[in-house]
């Protein structure tokens, strides 16, 4: 049963194959490294905005009454946290980087980590967590994409009706909306003082809203990126 | 002629024209010069065009009426869009205009012939004639189709999206950048809130912009177009707390202060804490005989000819007014050298001091005077004036001129207030909408709003107000029979029309407008709304006009046209992918709607594929089943209450069918429900049904203080179904999980791996042969498909699709809810009567169900089997006899008995092994037999094999 080692495609990776999309692997996925020319998406980047498949992050969904206490196995501020608002915190798993606690509601969490660390950041928290409380992986479940600049704003005023704006939605806040006639939690998480949105979804919209995110930042001057680009620019999802 | 040919001015002072870019564009195929800034319509009047339309009813001339994209009577068609506003469009380089509703041309029309038969088409006379002989009606209907209207659609221009949606956010909204609004702007952004200031015309000030003698301004401040209004502007511009939106039409205010706002790239919806409306006013023009002929306009559209685009409106004016700005106008047009040739007020003093000042410059000024008509023949040449009834003055007098102004009352514009009713919280009026005058007065109201708005938005405070009080209509209407006094020039209805049907006994606003379609057309009663308001109060009393309904028509939105493209925006129609999308499309599939998701019906013949599946091994993606995972330890206590069946009975690896329903019984939703952990269930629901079944476990969830939760993890996996009798085999070669008949079990589940992917694998059986359901996280899916076919390829593995699907479960007898149920079938009236346990706890559905076990059936499911190869369409009736008895679900050609066969709903009597029931085959009615038994494989030897 021995073959090549089994290939993980993001929903977009079609859509963006047909987008010229050159792709790599990363941690196993198929990931655009650039779509031909990385110089003009990191201008993109530093001018208006780019938009790149943030799919293989690890999302884990925790729910249940003694949610904060679990995730506070992983993230130890999550206890405090306020709905809506997201946390930050050194990993303290073995692959270590960082994890985002996202709190969603009064009993749910997403927990965000470096791609691969899901399932272990699940084992730990069923380890070290509440009984009262419930942690599964969604990473397959959840679309990503990351959309980072400066005309961020402007693209998102595009897709929702939601005021995104830095007054409204500062950063490291998180709140779910309709983004292109679409249910999808958005999080803002800046990045070297350049703005970073991540925009999650569920994977069957995954290949529609990205034809819709790449449109929207082609009227506002900018368009998709690959990891070369961001990686130019230190930039981690 | 060179461009700055017979009819331009010297350069005006702030003149929005660039004289030293010129620009070329066609008009009905001809090449006009012009300059950048100028609209089309300042172009082409600047060439001497005086003609721009041709009415809707009678194809009479028409030319500018009120130069500020209010009007119908400069609507061209510009490339493929129909009804552009002539006078607001910019030109630019190769820009392409047409004339419409003309033929052959705008000069000479063929149907103006329709002006001299305008008795033969009173108002209303569609309503009166045409009806008998019927066909009448139909070439009638056609042919005043072809006549009437405006521009034409191109039903084969290009559909690309040139429109997107904006959503933009502000503390304050400011409608109308004139000094008010402006004023209002500044004083948001000082008090530290967030304001959008949106305005339709391209650049700020407002009627400042072009009225020079505004007498608030000071007399002569404002001359040389750099008074305070480009302060304010300048003032604006500086500031980076204002979001400024110039050529923006604000159609539509809605609830909790939505104002839709048309720019040229698209709408933008603009939500706003708080609204100031500094909208101004709208001149309205006056009622005479012949008051749309070419050359008579309102005088604000003058004004802004002369002073926007430097455009001499006329050698020789008169100008009729019914208020003081008539004199200012005068004034100015004076200022440019354009001569007046008497100023007609209808009311009694004139003691402005424009007045004087015209006066001391040779002016003629008629006060109690009003125009009665103007002659001419497709252009003004002359008006004829008159004293108002009354007064004692001269006779009637005649004016030569070649423009005749119209400065009727300034009406508050205020649709948009009125849009939400006559009040609306959250929104301030500033400026003349509510009757400031004079430029001191309308800078404070408009600061004052201003820091009142940025107030309330700060504080969620709201406040309401209305717009002024109007002040009595003058309700002397013109003499005579008025058959060509035009209110609306949309639509060509005359006072005379207007009248003729009050005598025909339309006594409200409301109704008249209905019947005369006054107020009904593109200016959607921004001519004539006044015009019509005043009518009706003239007539109320005697006739009961405006005694009943309204002072005026109720204003909706859109404010002004807005195209349908723009409304609709870019597409976005989400519709769900499978992760296998990709490769159904490389397969070639024919693909389907099946609820939210794009499915494979076939991959070329149906027939084939379900040849596969009974003879070999099939595959289906049903990565869209609706897949949740059921955690904790109240879990199985959940499952319990929602589903009909026992669920927290069901051992660990095991699976049961479950059948779920509504609180009065009717069911809602089937799937299987594999129990992974003591803390852990998988269910799957029906595909289409994922979203609503997840709200309705939460629903039930929320409520208990339980520790039972519920994700939804549709997307996660993708899934497919392996079927067939070499099934086995096939995954045999890709896993090491004992796949034998005593190792895995029909109803049970594992998890492990297959190709080196962790996945979960049921074991069950839709289509009635040996199967799994194999469900891997999604990412892995088309890596899956491709191990599972290639394994398979020795075996003559084919993929199926929704069709194949659908004729072998129909073989199983197994039905698909939503599709062989309805909104009243019961467990029991499928026959699933072993899948409800009434011995069990209280569950959803439980108290109907007591009661459809109480009462008996009143209908079945049950199969049939037609006498050959035909078969009747899903969806037609059963027949006992002539009468129908009940109607058929899903029909089919069995694949295995070459006969016709199907579902269908019969009453209990008829729900007999071998009852003859007849269903319809095209007309004909057929019968068949009713079974209760799947026609294929009844004991399931295969499914367990």
């Amino acid at each position: 049963m021995a073959g090549p080692a089994p290939e993980r495609r993001t929903a977009m990776y079609h859509v963006q194959a047909a987008m010229g999309a050159v792709m790599a692997d990363a941690d196993g996925w198929q990931l655009p490294l650039h779509y031909g020319n990385a110089g003009q998406e990191g201008r993109w980047l530093r001018e208006t905005v780019g938009v790149s498949d943030a799919s293989p992050l690890g999302k884990v969904r925790v729910v249940g009454a003694e949610a904060p206490q679990s995730v506070a196995a992983l993230v130890q501020s999550a206890g405090e946290q306020a709905v809506g608002s997201v946390a930050e915190a050194d990993s303290p798993l073995e692959r270590g980087g960082k994890l985002l606690s996202a709190r969603l509601t009064q009993d749910e969490f997403l927990v965000l980590s470096p791609a691969g660390v899901a399932p272990s950041a699940v084992e730990a928290m069923r380890r070290e967590g509440s009984d009262c409380a419930y942690a599964v992986d969604v990473t397959s479940g959840l679309c990503a994409v990351a959309i980072v600049g400066p005309s961020t704003h402007e693209l998102m005023s595009r897709v929702t009706d939601l005021d995104t704006s830095p007054r409204a939605l500062p950063d490291l806040a998180c709140v779910q909306s309709r983004f292109a006639e679409v249910q999808a939690l958005l999080l803002r998480r800046d990045v070297n003082d350049m703005p970073m949105y991540q925009l999650y979804a569920g994977r069957e919209f995954g290949e529609y809203l990205w034809e819709v995110l790449v449109e929207s930042a082609r009227e506002v001057g900018g368009g998709p990126v690959g990891t070369e680009a961001l990686l130019g620019l230190r930039v981690t999802c | 002629m060179p461009a700055d040919g017979k009819y331009r001015l010297p350069p005006q002072p702030g003149e929005a024209i660039d004289r030293a870019s010129p620009v070329e564009f066609e008009f009905d195929g001809r090449q006009v010069k012009g300059f950048r800034g100028d609209t089309i319509a300042s172009a082409l009047y600047a060439e001497g065009t005086r003609v721009f339309s041709r009415s809707f009813k009678y194809h009479r001339p028409r030319g500018l009426l009120c130069c500020s994209g209010n009007c119908p009577n400069c609507l061209v068609t510009v490339g493929e869009e129909p009804n552009v506003r002539a006078c607001t469009r910019p030109i630019e380089p190769g820009l392409q205009a047409q004339s419409q509703n003309a033929w052959p041309s705008l000069g000479f029309d063929v149907l103006s012939l329709l002006d001299r038969l305008h008795w033969l088409m009173p108002v209303g006379f569609y309503y009166k004639t045409l009806h008998r002989p019927k066909a009448l009606w139909l070439l009638g209907r056609q042919l005043i189709r072809r006549v009437g209207g405006l521009g034409s659609i191109d039903i084969n221009a290009g559909h690309e999206p040139e429109f997107s949606t904006r959503n933009l956010h502000a503390d304050v909204a400011v409608v109308g950048g004139g000094p008010a609004g402006m004023a209002a702007a500044l004083a948001v952004a000082e008090a530290g809130a967030s304001v959008t200031l949106v305005d339709e015309q391209p650049a700020l000030g407002g009627h400042l912009r072009y009225a020079r003698r505004d007498g608030g301004v000071g007399d002569g401040e404002n001359r040389q177009g750099n008074g305070p209004a480009t302060g304010l502007a300048d003032e604006v511009g500086r500031s980076a707390d204002i979001r400024t939106l110039l050529g923006a039409t604000v159609f539509g205010l809605y609830q909790d202060n939505l104002l839709a706002v048309l720019t040229g790239d698209g709408v933008v919806r603009l939500r706003a804490k708080h609204v100031v409306l500094a909208t101004g006013t709208q001149e309205s023009p006056l009622l005479f005989e012949n008051n749309d002929l070419p050359g008579i306009m309102l005088s604000t559209a003058a004004l802004r000819l002369a002073s926007l685009y430097g455009v001499l409106p006329g050698r020789r004016a008169v100008v009729a007014t019914e208020t003081a700005e008539g004199y200012r106008t005068a004034l100015q047009l004076l200022d440019a050298g354009i001569e007046i040739a008497a100023v007609v007020d209808c009311s009694e003093s004139a003691g402005t001091g424009a007045a004087e000042e015209l006066r001391d410059r040779g002016v003629a000024i008629l006060t109690q005077h009003r125009v009665v008509k103007a002659s001419g023949r497709g252009r003004v040449k002359g008006a004829v004036v008159a004293p108002v009834e009354g007064a004692s003055a001269t006779g009637t007098r005649k004016f030569r001129c070649d423009l005749l102004l119209m400065s009727g009352y300034h009406q508050p514009v205020d649709g948009l207030l009125h849009q939400m009713g006559a009040t609306q919280p959250g929104v301030t009026l500033a400026g003349g909408v509510c009757g400031a005058e004079g430029m001191e007065e309308v800078t404070r109201q408009g600061r004052e709003a201003g820091l009142k708005a940025a107030e309330a938005a700060s504080t969620g405070g709201s406040s309401a107000e209305a717009a002024r009080e109007d002040p009595a209509f003058s309700p002397d209407l013109p003499a005579g029979k008025n058959e060509r006094t035009y209110v609306c020039f949309c639509e060509d209805v005359s006072l005379h029309d207007i009248e003729q049907a009050i005598d025909e006994g339309f006594a409200d606003i409301q109704t008249l407008k209905r019947y005369t379609t006054v107020t009904m057309g593109p200016c959607q009663g921004k001519m004539c709304g006044r015009a019509l308001a005043g009518i009706c109060s003239a007539h109320s009393g005697a006739d009961g006009v405006g005694t009943m309904g309204d002072a005026y028509t109720t204003s909706r939105p859109p404010y002004q046209p807005v195209p349908l493209a723009a409304l609709a925006g870019r597409e976005r129609m989400p519709m769900k992918r499978s992760p296998l999308d990709q490769v159904h499309r490389r397969l070639g599939a024919t693909m389907v709607e099946s609820g939210p998701w794009l499915r494979p019906h076939n991959y070329g013949s149906p027939a084939d594929e379900c040849a596969a599946v009974r003879e070999r091994v099939g595959i289906i993606d049903v990565s869209t089943l609706g897949k949740m995972e059921v955690l904790g330890s109240d879990g199985p206590q959940l499952l319990d209450r929602l589903y009909t069946y026992r669920f927290s009975d069901l051992a660990v690896g095991r699976i049961r069918y479950g059948l779920m329903t509504s609180d009065n019984g009717v069911i809602l939703d089937d799937g299987t429900v594999a129990r992974l952990a003591e803390d852990r269930y998988f269910v799957t629901t029906t595909s289409g049904n994922a979203d609503v079944i997840e709200e309705w476990f939460n629903w039930w969830n929320a409520g208990a203080a339980n520790n039972a939760h519920v994700v939804n993890v549709t997307a996660a996996y993708g899934a497919v179904n392996v079927a067939g009798p070499r099934a086995r085999e096939t995954l045999a070669k890709l896993t090491g999980i004992d796949l034998s008949r005593r190792g895995f079990r029909y109803m049970r589940s594992v998890e492990g791996e297959v190709a080196g992917v962790p996945c979960l694998l049921l074991r069950i059986g839709f289509v009635g042969e040996t199967g799994w359901e194999v469900h891997f996280p999604a990412e892995y899916a088309e890596y899956m498909w491709d191990a599972i076919m290639d394994a398979g390829s020795e075996f003559g593995i084919s993929p199926f699709g929704l069709e194949a699907q659908r004729i072998l479960r129909l073989e199983k007898g197994h039905v698909i809810v939503g599709q062989d149920t309805d909104a009243v079938s019961t467990p029991y009236d499928v026959g699933s009567d072993w899948a409800v346990r009434l011995d069990k706890d209280d569950f959803i559905g439980r108290g109907g169900l007591v009661v459809a076990s109480d009462r008996g059936l009143w209908q079945r499911l049950v199969g049939f089997i037609t006498q050959d190869a035909s078969y009747p369409e899903d969806g037609t009736p059963v027949m006992s006899g002539s009468r129908p008895i009940g109607r058929v679900t899903s029909a089919r050609l069995s694949p295995t008995m070459k006969q016709g066969f199907g579902l269908a709903w019969v009453p209990p009597e008829f729900a007999r092994e071998g009852e003859a029931i007849e269903v319809l085959i095209g007309d004909r009615p057929v019968t068949a037999r009713v079974t209760l038994h799947p026609v294929y494989d009844p004991e399931g030897h295969r499914l367990r094999s």
